[in-house]
């Protein structure tokens, strides 16, 4: 593994292009980094929100964060719902007819929107990572939000016709 | 020289790249099963639809690729979450510990029910 990854270590090694300084927003005095604050200043929440999510990317990462942490309990959730096969066609059919009520439908309409939104979001971490496309990275994540609003209304419509 | 310190042991970087690899063919897989499991709503929802479906070596093997895969990719992905705060070593492994035996639990609950058929 070690031998593979250093070979293709330097092609998939993003370039960087600005100096670090430019990406810190805090004053010079704070350039320590976060915990050099003393103790005794501690910044609003307001204002934590502002320093850091103002920038699409950490709306990004925060997002795909929630959305995977959902999606693994939902594949546990369902890897159990499934079990279900094993004590006979009765109690499988019955607790299909309870996924097929409309209130299921409609979880699973919500469900959806994560699994998209991480699915797609994903995609744009492949192409950062192994595409060296980190220069497009907005626009990449608005694309991301585009055709995610577009997924989660067709499904919508997908659904209710079924 | 100093060479029996250098490497990149214990950087994440298998765990780094799997992540992306599974990512993207469950992303494939994802596609696939949902398009078969709701286009037509009776083949996935009733018992003889997916008796019949797994009685298919090829479908079988789908299903039990998409049971290992999602749960190492969600897994890993929830302790890469906890690798970012600070702790004590003994709550670490144990968190580690307990995701991991969650992962091989619903992994072993999956493969029973896929293979019974």
């Amino acid at each position: 593994m070690l031998f593979v990854a250093r070979r293709l270590g330097k092609h998939f090694y993003a370039q960087q292009k600005k100096p670090l300084d430019f990406y810190c927003t805090v004053s010079a005095s704070e350039k320590g980094g976060f915990l050099m604050n003393d103790a005794r200043v501690k910044e609003g929440w307001v204002k934590t929100l502002w320093r850091y999510y103002r920038f699409p990317g950490s709306w990004a990462w925060i997002l795909h964060r929630i959305s995977g942490l959902v999606l693994t309990g939902y594949i546990i959730l369902h890897i159990y719902a499934l079990t279900t096969l094993q004590q006979g066609e009765k109690a499988f059919d019955e607790e299909m007819a309870l996924f097929l009520t409309p209130i299921f439908k409609l979880l699973e309409w919500f469900l959806f929107a994560f699994v998209v939104f991480h699915t797609l979001n994903g995609i744009r971490i492949v192409l950062i990572d192994f595409a060296d496309a980190s220069k497009y990275q907005k626009v990449l994540y608005r694309w991301v939000w585009v055709l995610s609003i577009i997924s989660f209304v067709g499904m919508g419509w997908f659904i209710m016709l079924h | 020289m100093s060479y029996r310190y250098l490497g990149s042991r214990g950087s994440g970087a298998p765990s780094w790249f799997f992540q992306r690899v599974t990512g993207i063919v469950l992303a494939i897989v994802m596609i696939f099963h949902f398009f078969l499991m709701h286009t037509d709503p009776a083949s996935g929802h009733t018992y003889q639809a997916v008796l019949d479906r797994l009685s298919h070596p090829f479908w079988k093997m789908f299903d039990l690729a998409f049971v290992m895969l999602g749960l190492y990719h969600g897994v890993n992905g929830t302790i890469g979450i906890f690798r970012d705060f600070e702790m004590k070593p003994w709550l670490r492994m144990g968190i580690y510990g307990f995701l991991v035996v969650l992962a091989v639990y619903f992994g072993v609950l999956g493969f029973t029910t896929i293979l019974k058929f």
